[in-house]
């Protein structure tokens, strides 16, 4: 540490020790009780300012802000909540209707559990009805 | 990366929605986030709103947070030094549209925030400083981050915080200096 670097560090940084480089903190503080003539002038500067820029105090933030913040996470969490449970949905309407359609091509009408047609027709009323039966279209005419 | 980030655990909470996290980390971050955008800003009510909109950002971010890329602290304080930017740019845009207007160090929305003049005197030149080096003097002295974490969030080397930092000093110690001047002809 010399006197260029210990005016350059409380230039920057300030008065105070606490604010200095960590790294060269113990040899500014060291250079500064060595050599008092020096680093005196300097500090007393730096202390002038730090003095005036500790009066500008920032009002903390009040419940009403605090309040607001909170509640923006519980909604945008809310709304990711919302989608994911949409995308759920959609997807086990999608996977269902895929097996019932596999489920109803996959068998004959005589391997059916169901004791006529109505009952079919009610099960899966979304399922296109010429495509599930076309070929026992004549049967069950 | 050297030491597991503090945030970290606190960050995960959140992501999965616990409430208690999100109100340990409203409390943790709001009172810098708040000061440094109202001393970024020079106004209260647009330094909550700097405020809200980092918090937005922040529960968006939660979930997809990367561990040991940045610290989450760092990447905070950057993403609330840019929302003051980008209202600082706008407000410049404005002012060069309309007459420009001489600030009172004493009066404005502002002056209940100080209370006394001499605070308001000092937010004053604070406000009256080049962008950056208000952002050097605030991080590092408001905020009390350390050079390297201070130079992190800007982006820039320790040397050019230094360089930012003596300047800002030796610029507001001349406005304070310029001010006792005119106090003491007032006076006289």
């Amino acid at each position: 540490m010399n006197a260029q670097r210990f005016e350059e560090i409380v230039s920057a940084y300030g008065a105070s020790a606490q604010r200095w480089p960590a790294a060269e903190r113990a040899a500014a503080e060291q250079f500064a009780a060595q050599y008092p003539d020096i680093a005196q002038p300097m500090l007393g500067d730096a202390t002038e300012i730090d003095g005036l820029l500790g009066g500008y105090r920032i009002a903390p933030a009040d419940s009403a802000l605090t309040g607001r913040i909170v509640a923006s996470a519980s909604r945008g969490a809310h709304k990711i909540v919302l989608f994911w449970r949409g995308l759920g949905l959609a997807g086990l309407a999608a996977a269902g209707a895929l097996a019932g359609a596999i489920m109803i091509s996959s068998t004959s009408p005589a391997d059916m559990p169901f004791g006529s047609d109505e009952a079919v027709l009610t099960a899966f009323d979304n399922a296109p009805y010429d495509v599930a039966y076309d070929s026992d279209e004549q049967d069950l005419q | 990366m050297g030491a597991r980030d503090p945030d970290e655990e606190l960050l995960a909470r959140v992501a999965q929605g616990d409430q208690q996290a999100v109100r340990a980390m409203v409390g943790a971050k709001l009172p810098r986030l708040l000061s440094l955008a109202a001393r970024m800003l020079g106004d209260r009510s647009e330094a909550e709103d700097v405020a809200q909109e980092a918090f937005i950002r922040l529960w968006k971010q939660a979930p997809r947070w990367q561990p040991g890329a940045a610290r989450f602290d760092t990447w905070l304080y950057r993403v609330a030094l840019n929302l003051c930017t980008d209202r600082l740019r706008r407000r410049r845009e404005v002012t060069v549209d309309r007459l420009p207007e001489q600030q009172d160090p004493a009066g404005g929305p502002d002056a209940g925030l100080d209370d006394c003049e001499s605070a308001a005197r000092t937010k004053a030149a604070i406000d009256a400083l080049p962008e950056r080096q208000r952002q050097a003097i605030v991080l590092q002295y408001y905020e009390e981050l350390s050079n390297i974490e201070a130079a992190a969030v800007m982006e820039i080397s320790v040397e050019a915080l230094e360089s930012l930092l003596a300047r800002a000093r030796r610029s507001l110690k001349a406005q304070l200096a310029e001010g006792d001047n005119e106090d003491g002809m007032v006076s006289r």
